[in-house]
């Protein structure tokens, strides 16, 4: 039975304000080379500079990854020619980099399993070409040159697509926790390339590897390895050999096809980069950049879990959707209710944002107001069900929820006189309900609550206008 | 006046007192340039508009009683060193019209004192040479017998010393390109220890290695320059974090009880008769003046050469890849990038370029890495600690800086190994980092200029430069 | 080494991006061997390097801190390539890919 073998190696562009050896911006676009400067063009002349936030991320990246941290660390240069290097070597790390072995646990297919990490190394992004088919010329953007990005390598302990999907989002995941990366793979800040081989479940040696690279998204990584482990199991089946290449995947046939070979394979003579010093860390700095990296959502879901008695699923959704996680976060600070607060976020505010109708990078309202809203219900200011009209109301206009209770009239008023007159009315209205509830028929009672709560417009508590109704019906 | 007798000292205090005025002393310069530059062909690029407007405004700031020690100064600048908005060529056709965005950070801070720039001095293409022969552009004759090289790489900028087109220059130092050209010349040169000088907008050769450092009449001299130009820089990791007060501040102090090391292997065989007389004359003056002479040993002086060699043409291989034709530079023809990129590196390159990127990379190769290189990277070290065991006992060493006076034009141009050899005496001081001075010493029979150089401890060029000085002081020889 | 072989100086000049006719070819190898042999005579030394001794590392806080300054401006950066019709792209040939 061909079984599949699968190493990653990931990049992850990291958060900083300036490029990784220069001050250039490391914001992501622009209009082609308006981010550059003589050192991330290539200039003669020109020297590396390291950023020190760049290297407290990968730290981050080590201690979140089980990793060991290196306490002497080094850089190196990776020579080869192509027009989106403009040195014509990347910086990157060799033979001691940041951080060495590590651990990521995944749940696939129902198994725990565990992805040994083999090492993160601290490089630099390359640029951008552009094909301009009307000249037939190649343009090069060097924005993206020298971007701070790590490189995750794995073992190569994936056996299945599910394995590698269900990593990749865990790591994505964290690496967002741990502040240092935004894990769009769409944008490019985060790249997976997948090395993957088969052979006979058991054999001592693993099979020849195809390396797919350029997928951008987690669903096309899987669709990459299925295709591929089909790919490779009828060459195999069909006696013929598979070939040691690289090959990119299509999402449009999703297929994965050769890349035409880069000649042979590349000798990158790599050697220590004499402009930059090596660098060593002290336990106390090692340590304070441990101590700084945000709560990991393991620990945010145990805290949930055995704190605020949230049920383990709901935790999981929050935890697997950092921004809402956050929001979440500010909001029970605001209000000291995490568990109904929680509810409200799962139930009413990931609904809209499911159908569209709110966008968590563009809230009109701060958790704050969520948290208040949900006060207001639970303090019985206003009838709990209309909050989720008011939160429409919020999303539409920024308003604050007192403002809206306030402006649409929903405070319950508690004034017995106003709702008694109201009952009075609505009996009056409906005679036969009236008789046919004092006959006996107590389900009617629900339509007649109806027509109160809807007249009262929440002005009464629901308990009190049930208490005076069933008052004024008895006689 | 004499730019060649003249100190900057002096020259200062002439301006501030308005004995001359700034464009005077640039006429005097450009009296001696008018004269002799055709023949000796020191400079790639003569800046005269640009000195213009610079000694306008460097006679405004003396007008205004703000002068600094350099400004209205008139200087050359080797060809290697990034002067924005002005042709920096590295005497290579593969940089013949590149003008550069920036301004490297010596320049700045020359232009902070309002100096003024003469022009661009010639040099070895990339600054690999020793005689500036492999300039693309032109062949720099030694002012003091046109004949002969004034050494290299820093050639244009010794020359231009030496032939008092300026009293001072820049040059750079990778294994010996200050220091030799000094010595061929007959004028003073300086190579500070690495790290004392920025390197941000010097053209890499080297870069454990390269320094940017000072040439001009005298110890003293180089000591004012190196006050201007030393410093910390943030967009230089390798450039240490120090900030001096001056080089100079030991000169005049007695040379009692200093110890000097005299490493036996440096006056062998190899080094001629009359260049070992001169420098053991100079060190018995120093003796007489209270120094002390320390025998030693420098056992590993003869791996110097290969040590050097791999390394720096390793970093060379790899500094020199960028120059494809895309972002600046000769662009070559070609359908497709890689056809460009090899026709743009076969016409910019000279021979001599070409066979160091062949070397390094041939170091760095698989299969190669750890016989060459890494054990390059090992002898470095065994050569620093030699060094060190030197001055366990010594506080300088003092060794001739070159095995013979300058050779004829045009003699080693056709055998590379006979001019790697020859810079045994100076590479080992940039393999340990070491700041050196190369001080006239002495003429050959034919008057060629002898040098010998005086090798400090890490930063301390304090004690080099006071040596150095205590020797000019009193030797005819040194001036 | 004598002459270095015809096969290796190919091969390192591919790494290098440089190519010689086969008259350059030939004065090439016969130079490089030279100067293999003088890098040679390191050959006899036995010596281990050990790269964490080089007495050049820095600390950690020391690095530069993480601030974005303006970039430089475009027309100027590019004022010595070939670019496109925007002027503001470096421009290559035909890439093969």
């Amino acid at each position: 039975m061909l079984y599949p073998t699968i190493g990653l190696e990931m990049h992850a562009e990291l958060l900083t304000q300036s490029k990784v050896f220069c001050t250039c911006s490391a914001a992501f676009g622009g209009e082609p080379n308006t981010r550059c400067c003589p050192v991330c063009s290539g200039m003669p002349g020109t020297l590396p500079v390291l950023n020190r936030r760049a290297v407290e991320y990968i730290v981050k990246a080590g201690y979140v990854l089980n990793c060991d941290i290196s306490r002497f660390t080094k850089w190196d240069r990776k020579n080869y020619f192509y027009p989106d290097l403009p040195k014509a070597y990347q910086i990157s790390q060799m033979p001691r980099p940041v951080c060495l072995g590590g651990y990521v646990d995944i749940v696939s297919e129902g198994e725990e399993k565990r992805i040994r990490i083999n090492r993160i190394h601290l490089e630099e992004d390359a640029g951008k070409l552009i094909h301009d088919d009307a000249s037939g010329e190649t343009l090069a953007d060097y924005n993206r040159c020298g971007i701070p990005l790590i490189e995750i390598v794995t073992e190569p302990d994936f056996h299945s697509a599910a394995d590698v999907t269900a990593f990749v989002e865990k790591m994505r995941l964290l690496l967002q926790y741990a502040g240092i990366c935004d894990g769009r793979m769409e944008q490019g800040s985060l790249r997976c390339d997948v090395n993957i081989s088969l052979a006979e479940k058991g054999a001592k040696e693993l099979g020849t590897r195809a390396e797919i690279k350029n997928i951008n998204s987690v669903r096309a990584i899987g669709r990459a390895i299925e295709y591929e482990i089909y790919r490779q199991t009828e060459l195999i089946e069909n006696g013929e050999r598979v070939i040691q290449e690289t090959r990119r995947f299509s999402d449009s046939t999703g297929e994965t096809s050769a890349m035409r070979s880069k000649e042979d394979a590349q000798d990158y003579r790599y050697f220590p980069d004499p402009d930059i010093p090596p660098v060593i860390f002290t336990e106390e700095e090692l340590e304070e950049i441990r101590l700084s990296i945000p709560e990991m959502p393991e620990k945010r879901k145990e805290r949930y879990v055995n704190e605020y008695g949230i049920s383990p699923a709901d935790a999981d959704t929050l935890i697997n959707n950092r921004p809402v996680c956050l929001f979440f976060e500010e909001a029970a600070k605001a209000y000291d209710n995490p568990r109904n607060v929680a509810n409200f976020i799962l139930v009413e505010l990931m609904r809209r944002i499911n159908t569209g109708e709110a966008d968590m990078e563009n809230l009109p309202f701060t958790a704050a107001d969520l948290a208040r809203l949900v006060e207001l219900g639970d303090t019985d200011k206003i009838n709990k069900s209309c909050c989720k009209d008011v939160l429409r109301t919020m999303l539409e206009t920024g308003k604050k929820p007192d403002v809206i209770c306030e402006e649409e009239n929903l405070w319950i008023k508690e004034d017995l006189g106003a709702a008694e007159a109201v009952i009075d009315k609505i009996l009056a209205d409906n005679p036969k309900v009236v008789e046919q509830y004092r006959n006996g028929e107590q389900k009617v009672f629900g339509f007649l609550m109806g027509q109160a709560n809807k007249q009262l417009k929440g002005a009464a508590t629901p308990k009190a206008v049930k208490e005076l109704l069933e008052k004024k019906l008895k006689g | 006046m004499d730019i060649k007798s003249t100190s900057l000292r002096t020259l200062r205090e002439m301006l501030d007192s308005k004995e001359i005025s700034v464009s005077e002393l640039c006429g005097e310069c450009y009296k001696n340039i008018g004269a002799a530059e055709n023949e000796i062909g020191a400079f790639i690029t003569l800046t005269k508009d640009i000195a213009e407007e610079n000694a306008a405004s460097a006679q405004k700031r003396i007008d205004e009683g703000k002068a600094a020690f350099l400004t209205g100064i008139p200087l050359a600048v080797k060809d290697n060193i990034c002067t924005d908005g002005i042709k920096t060529t590295c005497a290579s056709k593969m940089l013949a019209d590149f003008v550069p965005p920036y301004d490297a950070t010596v320049v700045e801070k020359l232009k902070g004192q309002d100096y003024v720039l003469l022009g661009k001095a010639n040099m070895d293409e990339f600054a690999m040479g020793g005689s500036t022969q492999t300039s693309a552009f032109k062949v720099t004759k030694n002012p003091v017998d046109t004949s002969r090289v004034p050494g290299g790489s820093s050639g244009g900028s010794a020359a231009a010393v030496a032939a008092g087109f300026a009293p001072a220059a820049l040059g750079s130092d990778t294994g010996g390109s200050i220091r030799q050209p000094a010595a061929f010349c007959g004028v003073t040169g300086l190579k500070p220890t690495y790290g004392r000088v920025s390197r941000y907008g010097l053209v890499a050769f080297g870069s454990s290695l390269d320094q940017i450092g000072p040439i001009a009449n005298s110890a003293l001299d180089c000591g004012e320059i190196l006050n201007v130009i030393a410093g910390a820089d943030p967009r230089d990791a390798t450039c240490a974090n120090k900030t001096e007060a001056n080089f100079n501040r030991l000169a005049g102090r007695s040379v009692q009880g200093i110890r000097i090391a005299i490493p036996e292997e440096y006056y062998g065989e190899a080094v001629d008769g009359e260049v070992k007389t001169a420098v053991m004359n100079a060190a018995k003056e120093l003796e007489s003046q209270g120094a002390v002479l320390v025998n030693c040993k420098m056992p590993s002086l003869k791996y110097g050469i290969p040590a050097y060699y791999l390394i720096a043409c390793a970093e060379a291989a790899s500094n020199l890849s960028r120059y494809d034709g895309i972002k600046y530079g000769l662009r070559g023809e070609g359908k497709n990038y890689k056809e460009m990129i090899l026709d743009s590196r076969n016409k910019g390159f000279g021979n001599e370029v070409k066979r160091r990127i062949l070397l390094g990379n041939y170091a760095l190769s698989s299969g190669y890495f750890d016989a060459y290189y890494r054990k390059a990277c090992a002898l470095r070290q065994r050569i620093i600690g030699e060094y060190e065991d030197m001055f366990g006992s010594a506080d300088v060493v003092l060794t001739p800086t070159t095995p013979t006076a300058a050779f004829k034009l045009g003699s080693t141009e056709t055998d590379p190994v006979k001019m790697y050899t020859a810079d045994i005496m100076t590479v080992p001081v940039n393999i340990a980092g070491l700041p050196a001075v190369s001080v006239p010493c002495g003429r050959t029979a034919e008057g060629l200029p002898i040098g010998m150089s005086i090798v400090g401890r890490k930063f301390d060029e304090y004690t080099i430069i006071q040596i150095a000085d205590a020797y000019q002081r009193t030797c005819k020889e040194g001036l | 080494m004598a002459k270095m072989e015809k096969a290796a100086l190919l091969h390192i000049a591919e790494l290098s991006k440089l190519s010689f006719t086969d008259e350059e070819a030939e004065k090439m190898m016969e130079q490089m061997g030279d100067i293999i042999d003088l890098m040679d005579t390191i050959r006899d030394v036995e010596l281990e390097y050990d790269d964490t001794a080089d007495k050049n590392e820095v600390p950690y806080n020391s690095l530069r801190e993480d601030e974005a300054m303006p970039s430089a401006d475009t027309e100027k950066l590019l004022q010595n390539a070939v670019t496109d019709s925007t002027g503001n792209c470096y421009t290559i040939p035909k890439m093969m890919e």
